[in-house]
């Protein structure tokens, strides 16, 4: 069984929830490192063992507030891996968490689930 | 600098609403602290969240890609960013020093972004958000879109030649003020 992984939020990142037995990845806050790329890191590793070794259903629960273009570029990355993984005969599914007012937030979830193939679900708060 | 030097250059920047003003080496701890009091000071301005995100893209540009970095800190390039408060418009201006093919390079970009319209911006920024990066690149294109769309005007940009091997480019995105 793999084990989990929490990130405590920083000034600059956010949450990150790993939880293995719930097959459920949360990413919730802000998000504008200078390097997304190293700060995502040990997410992308988690998920790939995750696929590799569990193939069990992934949900993958975005909150983000906030997030520079770096994130944007990490965000659509982790998409395309769960797309692939459900291209593979695996489940997975995402869920976009906004604030109601939050009309921006709202339109960035759209404009990821327009790049993707997988089932994608709005929450608004 | 002389007292009167000193003067001018307190006066020049009352006189030009000049809300925001460094030149250093921009570390993560800078970067907070100046998005930070951006946001106070913006608050109740109904654009502050897109002043907020080309003012931190802009930033970050100048951390992560100036050719002048930190001695002290090789991970933190050198350069000023400046955020002016007009009658129309915010201004967010950032100035670094880059090596010339590069520069040329990102002007490049700017003029090619200039040239779209929302739509061509976001499909731009699409694309840019699908394609594989190389590690040098690292994301200028899709930050340029990005400050682009948000600003929702072009990216101004001005060259000053600075040596043989390096130019110092100023990137200019203004935020108009929203119409009450």
């Amino acid at each position: 069984m793999m084990s989990d992984l929490i990130i405590e939020p920083d000034t600059l990142t956010p949450r990150v929830h790993l939880d293995a037995a719930a097959g459920k990845i949360t990413i919730d806050g802000e998000s504008y490192p200078d390097s997304a790329g190293i700060f995502y890191s040990p997410v992308f590793e988690w998920v790939q063992k995750f696929i590799a070794e569990e193939k069990r259903p992934l949900e993958l629960h975005l909150k983000l507030t906030y997030f520079n273009t770096g994130t944007a570029k990490c965000v659509m990355d982790l998409l395309e891996l769960l797309e692939n993984y459900v291209r593979n005969g695996n489940r997975a599914r995402a869920f976009w968490h906004y604030q109601e007012e939050d009309e921006d937030m709202q339109m960035s979830g759209e404009e990821f689930a327009e790049d993707v193939t997988l089932d994608f679900t709005f929450v608004s708060h | 600098m002389k007292p009167d030097e000193l003067f001018h250059y307190y006066a020049n920047m009352s006189d030009n609403r000049v809300l925001v003003s460094f030149k250093g080496p921009i570390s993560k701890d800078i970067l907070v602290e100046m998005g930070g009091f951006v946001r106070r000071q913006l608050a109740s301005n109904q654009e502050v969240k897109r002043i907020f995100s080309v003012f931190v893209e802009m930033t970050q540009n100048v951390l992560r890609h100036s050719d002048e970095k930190d001695p002290t800190n090789g991970n933190n390039g050198i350069g000023v960013v400046v955020l002016v408060e007009k009658e129309h418009e915010y201004a967010i201006s950032s100035g670094n020093l880059v090596q010339k093919s590069r520069c040329k390079k990102l002007t490049e970009q700017c003029d090619m972004v200039n040239a779209l319209d929302q739509d061509g911006l976001k499909k731009a920024y699409k694309e840019q958000r699908k394609a594989d990066w190389d590690d040098l690149n690292g994301g200028a294109g899709l930050g340029l879109i990005d400050i682009c769309r948000k600003s929702g005007n072009p990216l101004a940009y001005q060259v000053i030649p600075f040596n043989e091997e390096k130019d110092f480019l100023v990137l200019t995105a203004k935020v108009s003020r929203g119409k009450i």
